[in-house]
């Protein structure tokens, strides 16, 4: 059971080709500068920007096929996901934003909030629920965040920057809970960052994206001892 | 000190028509059938012209912002176009196209048997005309400043188009909403020029309170004081009715 993408997108003058591969429980970080086409890529996975050229593939659903036209839904991709900033919807309570997924799909009010309490109990933010997400500090938004994407218990799961928003002193406890919460996944998980200490901590495998293309993939370890590239080099410059 | 003076702009005009309101007329005027009538019609058309602002209006106001197509901003510019014209100028405007000898006024009235001019119908096209542009001019910039990665992250999370628009887009810009429809009713409410042009002047029919306003100040200023002390009233209701109701802090207002 794997997720495997081979896409390119061109636009303007934006062009990214990747083709990558992620195992049920393993962990990938992406790494890259700015522009890279980091979150492109994650975009594409999710079907919120159409990719030109080649198919993506969770487990044995064609998600993205240029070839035969297959092109499926976003809000039928089962892919969840965790944006950047955590972008929690501000005029709904905590328990509601949770709910959300499950009321999409058309499950009744009542049984979604209990769903949706649960979960908050499985990330110790139970107590929040009927708070509203401007109320919440970064580490509890993440948590929310983290209890939102999967609700609707998806298949894979990708996060953007997770850790960007917060100050220095909270992002290393909340890296630690990010690990945690990544381990027990089972699924792939695909991890959006520009930190290499990020990578470190929560990936097993990194792929680096410079100027729209792959320039490195492989074992965290591997990737840290022999960098392709002045680029991965200077990332990792002082451990290795 | 030019704040003050401006300030002194604003206020004057309303002491004025305060100290020379004859109180003691007010209940013989707002009793009298034809004001009655006036205000009812009044408050029926600015109503059903907010109705039908918004309704169109916000489709228009969505496309304007979410869709790039080409001519974008003429339809920008013929959409709001109504109001910076003259409020008459739209009334002649309205006359020569769905008049009943207008461009396209004869075939209303020829298949559908729809005439406009001098019925009550009139007048809700023409307050609808004239008030529609604020209400999309508010919700456009909403839609362009509302961030639309949220409803990317509500498409990841299992909800249609349609579910995300009405679900998150919309809640998230109800105060540009709410604001607009408060513009749009009170241009309706307060809407002379295009009224009596296109649909005239007819007690009962198209006499709205500004066209009775008017009237009444050629016969009987004491008459047209207190509709004007009404028409403050009604509008100063509703404003601060939809402060109070909608336009808090929308973190305590919403609950799903």
């Amino acid at each position: 059971m794997t997720l495997h993408a081979a896409i390119r997108v061109r636009r303007d003058r934006f062009d990214f080709e990747a083709s990558f591969q992620v195992n049920d429980g393993e962990t990938l970080a992406v790494l890259g500068p700015n522009g890279a086409g980091k979150s492109t890529m994650l975009r594409c996975l999710l079907g919120l920007t159409p990719i030109d050229v080649g198919r993506i593939v969770l487990n044995d659903a064609v998600l993205d096929d240029v070839d035969t036209d297959v092109f499926v839904e976003p809000d039928k991709r089962r892919i969840g996901a965790v944006f950047q900033d955590y972008l929690l919807f501000r005029h709904m309570s905590v328990v509601d934003n949770v709910a959300f997924g499950l009321r999409a799909r058309g499950t009744k009010k009542h049984e979604s909030r209990l769903a949706a309490r649960s979960l908050l109990e499985r990330f110790d933010v139970d107590h929040l629920a009927d708070r509203f997400p401007s109320q919440l500090s970064g580490g509890e938004s993440q948590r929310v965040a983290l209890a939102r994407a999967l609700a609707t218990e998806p298949r894979a799961i990708v996060l953007d920057e997770p850790l960007a928003a917060l100050d220095v002193t909270t992002r290393r406890a909340v890296r630690d809970e990010l690990r945690r919460f990544l381990d027990g996944f089972a699924g792939p998980r695909i991890i959006v960052t520009h930190d290499p200490m990020d990578a470190r901590r929560l990936a097993d495998r990194v792929l680096v994206i410079e100027n729209g293309r792959v320039s490195q993939v492989g074992d965290i370890v591997d990737v840290i001892r022999h960098p392709a590239s002045p680029y991965v080099a200077a990332l990792f410059g002082d451990e290795s | 000190m030019l704040a003050v003076i401006a300030t002194a702009f604003f206020a004057l005009p309303f002491v004025g028509l305060l100290w020379r309101t004859p109180w003691s007329d007010v209940a013989d005027v707002i009793t009298d059938q034809s004001v009655r009538r006036a205000l009812w019609l009044s408050i029926q058309t600015s109503v059903l012209a907010t109705v039908f602002a918004l309704l169109f209006g916000v489709p228009l106001a969505w496309v304007l912002a979410r869709v790039s197509f080409p001519f974008r901003s003429l339809v920008r510019a013929l959409a709001t176009l109504s109001m910076v014209l003259p409020p008459v100028v739209g009334g002649v405007a309205l006359f020569f196209s769905f008049g009943r000898r207008g461009l396209f006024g004869q075939y209303l009235d020829d298949w559908f048997g729809v005439r406009l001019p001098f019925t009550t119908a009139g007048v809700v096209v023409a307050q609808t005309f004239v008030s529609m542009p604020f209400l999309v001019l508010t919700v456009e910039s909403a839609f362009r400043q509302f961030d639309i990665r949220y409803d990317d992250v509500a498409r990841s999370l299992g909800a249609t188009r349609w579910h995300a628009f009405r679900r998150v887009t919309l809640p998230a810009i109800r105060p540009a909403i709410i604001a607009g429809v408060v513009l749009a009713w009170a241009r309706a409410l307060g809407e002379f020029g295009a009224t009596i042009t296109f649909a005239g002047n007819l007690p009962g029919t198209t006499q709205t309170m500004p066209l009775a306003t008017y009237l009444a100040l050629e016969t009987d200023p004491g008459a047209a004081l207190v509709l004007s002390i009404v028409l403050i009233v009604v509008s100063f209701a509703v404003l601060i009715g939809l402060r109070d109701r909608w336009l808090g802090n929308p973190n305590e207002v919403t609950r799903s």
